[in-house]
């Protein structure tokens, strides 16, 4: 593993805005990276990070299983007592998921490690799934890399297969926070592939989700949505006014509602627990203190955070950091294990499952080794 | 206690709660079908016909709703429920009769107009037309969408406020999801 610096495309910010890649840029600074790539061998992604994830995939799905017969575990996990019932039905049902994604620690040797999943509403796939593939495309083409430059990312042929495969009532609706240019990418990205698969795919704002006389959730047209693709954490739906109203009405959710339970930090504590000493786990547990002080060598994460916030990291007496943010409660504590810094940047992997497939990868990188919502992405390529 | 709870689901919903008990009861006309309405000539036949698509349709919006039609046939009966709009896969109760919110027309008014049938276009609305249901466990008792008790016998019936307050079809709330928006920019992770 390398980080290799490169030209970068002269057009690539006009092939982005022509490419719905409108988020390209955020508040000004770069976010699609291509100054630099990072560079694999074929045995590290197979071995190192492909076979990992789909281990790590399936001890996670494994887990499910135990959480939701146990009220124990779901009330440690913080899911609502009103929402209980509902969510261990949507997994005895089996209801189909779409996609994941788990980021790894890893710097091309040893065993990467998992640093967290992002398994309700994982962004960065279109960069990862779609920008990503054409850079290494052209770049080939332009001879800047060599023609047998490959890369580990077939996630959007993996998203038509599982779209192609998900029989679920028509339409599919499509929702995003109205003013989020970033989640509006995401979802569109997603439509165009379930459209393609020949979904009956339609877009609505999050916000605009009406619940009708019946009890069901509609459009504003009010019509019926009988299944929703929602880029929205579960636990801000259930925190929200229709939170309870959900187990009444028939609309089935993609990410389901078994997937709340993988979404939370807490899982990290559980796997450890089940799994200790497994070589791409950290030890973890739930943090009995989540107030006092955090001593040296752990991390702290509450177990709903997003975009690295309100995570503590005290790496050592001098390197002892703190991500503001809205997030607070029961957290959990986690070995740290800083990310490898490659010319001053800390790179994070992340990698992606759909279905329960293990099919790419994308590299966010930033200048502090807590990666947020302000570090850049950076494309890879694998070359022996 | 499966039917009360999708009931009350149905309730809270998009109807605004109001305060119970200050409010008079008020007169409503009860029949199984628009034949029994017709034959008891207190509106005339195109108000018995055109109340009962009213009440149809508000039945089609807010008849309890159940994911499997062996549930709601333990509530309604056998051969008592039928497929839920919206190709949703649900199960529903069938109507079993109609609530007439309109006062039959007065004497003088249907006098120039040759008799009750004519001059029972006339009949003012008192409020929406309601579908009502049968369930096994009070057979006698024909009941609200919501599962409020009606009344047993045809014809003038006198019904709680509650009864008569269900929102037009479509009434629809919005803005129940998306609160948390203010506290970042983008939700993903």
């Amino acid at each position: 593993m390398q980080r290799i610096a490169l030209r970068e495309r002269p057009d690539w910010r006009a092939q982005a805005e022509r490419l719905g890649f409108a988020f390209h840029t955020f508040d000004g600074e770069p976010y699609w990276d291509e100054s630099a790539a990072y560079r694999f061998s074929l045995p590290q992604i197979e071995e190192d990070l492909e076979a990992p994830t789909e281990e790590l995939h399936a001890m996670s799905l494994a887990l499910v299983e135990e959480i939701v017969a146990s009220e124990a575990l779901l009330e440690r996990l913080g899911v609502p007592a009103f929402f209980r019932e509902h969510l261990a039905a949507s997994w005895r049902r089996r209801e189909p998921h779409l996609y994941g994604r788990l980021d790894l620690a890893y710097d091309g040797q040893g065993p990467a490690k998992l640093l967290e999943l992002n398994y309700d509403t994982p962004t960065a796939l279109y960069e990862a799934a779609l920008f990503q593939w054409l850079w290494l495309e052209q770049l080939r083409l332009s001879g800047e890399l060599p023609a047998a430059a490959d890369q580990f990312n077939s996630i959007q042929e993996c998203l038509f297969e599982r779209f192609a495969g998900l029989a679920v009532q028509q339409p599919l609706y499509f929702a995003s926070v109205r003013d989020s240019l970033e989640d509006r990418g995401t979802i569109d990205y997603l439509r165009d592939i379930a459209t393609q698969a020949g979904h009956d795919a339609r877009h609505i704002a999050i916000e605009d989700i009406g619940l009708d006389r019946a009890g069901g959730f509609v459009d504003l047209d009010e019509r019926h949505i009988p299944t929703l693709f929602k880029l929205y954490p579960w636990e801000f739906l259930l925190e929200e006014d229709f939170g309870p109203r959900i187990a009444g009405t028939f609309t089935r959710f993609i990410e389901p509602p078994w997937k709340a339970v993988l979404s939370n930090k807490g899982i990290l504590a559980l796997l450890w627990e089940r799994h200790p000493g497994h070589p791409n786990l950290l030890p973890a547990f739930f943090d009995a203190e989540p107030e006092a002080t955090l001593p040296t060598g752990w991390v702290r994460k509450p177990l709903f955070s997003r975009e690295g916030a309100n995570i503590q990291l005290h790496a050592a007496d001098d390197l002892h950091l703190c991500v503001p943010g809205p997030y607070g409660g029961a957290a959990v504590r986690q070995a740290c294990h800083l990310l490898p810094c490659f010319a001053g940047q800390y790179p994070v992997i992340g990698s992606w499952v759909v279905g329960d497939r293990a099919c790419g990868i994308g590299i966010r990188e930033d200048a502090s080794p807590i990666t947020q919502d302000s570090s850049r992405f950076l494309p890879h390529f694998i070359l022996d | 206690m499966k039917r009360s709870r999708t009931l009350r689901l149905v309730l809270i919903g998009s109807t605004p709660l109001m305060l119970a008990g200050c409010e008079p009861s008020r007169p409503g006309y009860l029949y199984r079908a628009p034949a029994s309405c017709i034959a008891a000539a207190v509106f005339d036949r195109s108000i018995c016909q055109h109340e009962f698509e009213l009440a149809r349709a508000a039945h089609l919006q807010s008849a309890p709703r159940y994911r499997w039609r062996g549930d709601c046939e333990t509530d309604f009966g056998t051969g008592r429920c039928e497929p839920a709009p919206y190709n949703t896969g649900l199960y529903m109760p069938l109507m079993a009769g109609y609530l007439v919110g309109r006062e039959p027309p007065r004497e003088e008014q249907s006098g120039s107009g040759g008799g009750g049938t004519s001059g029972g276009g006339s009949a003012r609305r008192t409020f929406a037309s309601q579908p009502l249901y049968r369930s096994l466990d009070d057979a006698q008792h024909f009941r609200s969408a919501d599962n409020l008790r009606v009344g047993s016998r045809e014809g003038l019936t006198h019904v709680d406020a509650d009864v008569t307050r269900s929102p037009a079809p479509g009434l629809v709330s919005r803005g129940g999801f998306g609160k948390s928006a203010a506290r970042l920019s983008s939700f993903g992770s």
